[in-house]
């Protein structure tokens, strides 16, 4: 099947809905094909690969909404009645004002290559033969586990008010993880990874920067309990904005009244030297694409202006409720599976940067963190964390020395008014780009 | 989809794999979500597909389609053949798995009603009368219930290159509901989860104001209750927690793909780690649990796992591939969530076996203890550590229960624990759950009402 008629399947079920006897009509239809190596303690344990068709079709009855899915793409008739019966067994949704209606799509780049699209699961396996080779240099690494991924999707959606479009995307992710083992001690697990659309990722950098990293985590030190200034990695960063502040942005949230930032437009919530923006439409993003999961098109979104909070991000439906256009950000994250949520695409973090060595070097007694654990135990509306982080290593005078694991606690909301510094050389780890953040001050338990 | 599935596995004999295997699924499912009498979400699924699983020289291949085409599937051998073919090279320790005897079968589920036949408008009447009824029994204290309920029927067909061909039905209704309760400045949280794998029966198996009396029940005894001492009991556990910690703390350690990468009890299997009273199986049998099925997802019939007997540690649950390796009786454990994916080893009714006491002769004698009756979450890790939260407890004072007990938890050792089990009672009771390991699976655990001489109880403010 063909681009094309993914279009025309979409086309002809939003007719069809519409004849059955719904009042609005949404078509989500989509091609997937998924290839995937597993790596685990050092040897391949799974290759794998999916291909599937898939459609979801959003059937609206007065304000009554129903939803179904399938893998197939025959026998619509059947799907399309249980569609326009569950729109009509659903609750009457007075907060229910439409579909999005079409408006001008962007041009982006670096969404698609056909080269990843045609990808085989052998040349994935040379590509983590490559990273395993590096590995085995290094004499106290033991490879614990990773995977390389590679994603074609083409997507179609059409609705009733007359959206009709389609795209072909491609994404590529890997992760290595290990372990290093000296004299009976083992460091925590060292993780790095890389997103990429364009291309597979470098398999040899991803294993030297992680087995670098954890090579140095060997002999620790203990660590000193108090307030100190905190350089996290933009891994360690994402996964701590992952369960406050991308909760606390997020327009349902907001209207619910669960998010942080309710009613705080146009107030300080970051230090002044801090900017955020939600930005879909930049290239090489790995969130990048030209429209949302409900047809709205990507756009760029300034949350955090040097300090002022200036917008959340939201769908149509949230938009509307808060009064603001919908920003673009509309996500299955079931795919085809599963209803548009609100979630962030690419979130650049901008502020005065420094070179890392030369952030580290200014830090007599403090922490750099790489990884925390439980970050999703946070609490997302009062912004509260208590995380263990590891690896880890004590900055003293300049200089690295690593530790054991120690538990880092806070407020995130609180903290975001200490950013006081990144790293020159920024990357994309999750919906995050940043590069390390140095926080002047946030409480250490060792 | 028998012919697809045997175009596939010939195929990949032709090409020249040791072994192939090619699953199908044809399943519906029906999804709901109520909060607070408000239908949230409705949505209903169709998914069809088909896999193919090829070893080759050691190593494995895998993919999936959901375009039931021979083209398609042909495809899809070729590539799981081809990637088995590059793995191969450089394979530290080859694959190997226990090959069995050709079988042919079909075996339909014992479903009463099939939910695929329930009009969701009667699905929605029924949980809103759920609502309602709580509501009402409990409008001093109730603020907010959420139910989630789920079916689906599914048939599953395997093929293999040992000529094996299995046609399987399954049929799963479950529903889970939260409940939080306020009285002044207290809060509670009450949840409960049931099921049936005899199709759309849930609210004859549970009325409405069962599950509803249940919850409230749970929400006052916290209201009313106290914060519990810190520090080492003895202490009563009900089928509910003993069941959780039989699958949370114990279970995992025991599947064999944990325990062979290093799990607490690697080195233990014929060694006594338990008390005598101690007897713990894995039973794909029990009428009525989620893990009850005749065939697991590698086509292999499913055997009790017993797993401690008597206090000694006896045996793991296994896939093929454990069991070849370290020259096990495959236990029928692998299961996966969807044809899309490759099947991994999972519990299915893990249960503590019934012992000779009366439920109120393990309470005779207690001082001063807890009984645990129903846990809320818990978590264990490999190193064989737990840490149990329960929502339902109470005082055990001179042999009697006495007031109910909140924000408790129990943690500590999972095989110090089980060597601590001093009475078991002959009671019974199965839960129903689901179990996530990358993927998700509807489990059972159950088991009788236990005593354990000293648990250490934290409190959780």
């Amino acid at each position: 099947m063909n681009e094309v008629e993914i279009l025309d399947v979409g086309k002809r079920v939003v007719d069809m809905s519409l004849k059955e006897g719904a009042s609005e009509a949404e078509v989500y239809v989509c091609k997937v094909s998924r290839k995937s190596i597993v790596m685990y303690m050092g040897s391949i344990k799974m290759s794998q690969s999916v291909s599937e068709n898939g459609i979801g079709i959003r059937a609206i009855v007065g304000r009554r909404v129903g939803f179904v899915y399938a893998n197939q793409l025959n026998d619509l008739d059947r799907l399309i009645s249980k569609a326009v019966a569950v729109a009509r067994t659903s609750r009457e949704d007075e907060n229910w004002k439409g579909l999005p209606e079409p408006s001008e799509i962007p041009h982006v780049n670096g969404i698609y290559v056909k080269r990843l699209e045609e990808v085989t699961l052998e040349e994935l396996v040379l590509k983590m033969y490559e990273g395993m080779r590096i590995m085995g240099e290094y004499k106290e690494i033991v490879p614990v586990a990773g995977e390389i991924r590679v994603d074609c999707l083409e997507r179609a959606i059409v609705n009733s008010n007359g959206i009709e479009l389609r795209s072909k995307e491609t994404y590529s992710v890997a992760y290595l993880e290990v372990v290093a083992r000296s004299k009976g001690y083992t460091t925590p697990v060292c993780l790095d990874m890389a997103f990429e659309r364009t291309s597979i990722p470098n398999m040899e950098h991803i294993a030297r920067s992680v087995c670098k990293k954890a090579v140095s985590c060997l002999k620790p030190e203990r660590a000193i309990s108090g307030k100190m200034p905190v350089i996290l990695s933009p891994i360690a960063l994402d996964e701590l904005m992952e369960y406050t502040l991308c909760e606390a942005i997020n327009a349902e949230n907001v209207y619910h009244g669960r998010s942080y930032y309710v009613g705080k437009i146009g107030e300080n919530v970051a230090n002044e030297n801090l900017t955020l923006e939600d930005n879909g439409i930049l290239e090489g993003g790995f969130f990048t694409n030209k429209f949302d999961d409900e047809g709205v098109p990507h756009s760029k979104t300034l949350i955090i202006d040097r300090g002022i909070l200036r917008s959340y991000i939201a769908d149509t439906y949230y938009g509307r409720l808060l009064g603001m256009r919908s920003t673009g950000n509309a996500t299955r994250i079931g795919g085809y599976k599963s209803l548009p949520k609100i979630s962030p695409t690419n979130l650049v973090l901008r502020m005065p940067t420094e070179e890392l060595d030369e952030i580290i070097h200014d830090v007599r007694e403090g922490l750099l963190v790489e990884h925390v654990e439980g970050a999703h135990s946070s609490n997302p509306e009062s912004g509260e964390f208590s995380v263990v982080a590891a690896p880890a290593w004590i900055v003293r005078n300049g200089e690295l020395v690593a530790t054991k694991r120690v538990m880092l606690s806070g407020n995130f909301y609180d903290i975001l008014n200490r950013f006081e510094l990144m790293s020159k050389e920024v990357r994309q780890v999750g919906h995050l780009i940043a590069g390390y953040v140095k926080i002047s001050e946030v409480n250490v338990v060792a | 989809m028998i012919d697809l599935l045997e175009y596939a596995v010939n195929i990949a004999r032709e090409l020249g794999a040791s072994f192939a295997e090619a699953r199908g699924e044809d399943s519906e499912s029906t999804r709901i979500e109520v909060r607070d009498r408000v239908t949230k979400a409705i949505s209903y699924g169709r998914i069809k597909g088909i896999s193919v699983r090829v070893l080759y020289n050691g190593a494995w291949g895998f993919s999936a389609t959901s375009i039931l085409s021979k083209d398609s599937i042909k495809k899809a051998v070729i590539e799981a053949y081809k990637v088995a073919k590059k793995a191969s090279e450089k394979v530290r320790e080859p694959v190997r798995i226990i090959e069995l005897p050709s079988v042919k079968d079909e075996v339909h589920s014992d479903v009463l009603v099939n939910p695929a036949d329930v009009d969701p408008s009667e699905k929605v009447k029924d949980i809103l009368e759920l609502h309602n009824i709580a509501f009402s029994l409990g409008k001093e204290v109730l603020k907010t219930i959420r139910t989630d309920y789920m079916d689906m029927m599914v048939i599953d067909y395997y093929v293999s290159s040992e000529d094996r061909c299995i046609v399987q039905e399954r049929c799963i209704t479950w529903i889970r509901s939260w409940a939080t309760g306020k009285l002044g400045a207290i809060m509670a949280v009450a949840r409960e989860e049931l099921g049936s794998t005899k199709g759309y029966v849930i609210f004859k198996k549970w009325s409405q104001e069962r599950i509803a009396k249940r919850l409230l029940d749970i929400i006052k005894g916290q209201l009313e209750a106290t914060t519990p001492k810190g520090g080492s009991f003895p202490a009563v556990l009900g089928p509910n927690v003993v069941g959780t910690f039989v699958h949370e703390a114990f279970g995992h350690l025991a599947e064999a793909d944990l325990a062979l990468s290093g799990s607490a009890i690697v080195d233990k299997i014929g060694k006594k780690i338990a008390s005598d009273y101690v007897t713990i199986v894995d039973d794909p049998t029990i009428p009525d649990g989620f893990g009850t099925f005749k065939y697991d997802h590698e086509g292999v019939e499913t055997r009790v796992a017993v797993l401690i007997e008597k206090g000694v540690v006896k045996g793991l649950m296994h896939n093929r591939e454990t069991a070849a390796r370290i020259n096990a009786t495959p236990t029928g454990n692998a299961r996966a969530e969807s044809y899309d994916v490759m099947p991994l080893i999972r519990m299915r009714n893990t249960i503590m076996e019934k012992g000779d006491y009366t439920v109120d002769e393990l309470f005779e004698g207690i001082k001063f203890g807890y009984y645990l009756k129903s846990f809320r979450g818990g978590q264990a890790n490999l190193d064989g550590t737990f840490q149990v939260g329960i929502q339902e407890a109470y005082e055990i004072v001179n042999g009697e229960v006495g007031r109910p007990v909140r924000n408790m938890s129990i943690s500590g050792n999972t095989l110090e624990t089980l060597m601590k089990v001093d009475a078991v009672a002959k009671d019974f009771e199965l839960d129903y759950g689901r179990c996530g390991k990358g993927q998700m699976a509807f489990v059972s655990s159950g088991g009788p009402h236990v005593r354990v001489k000293s648990i250490l109880v934290g409190g959780r403010s």
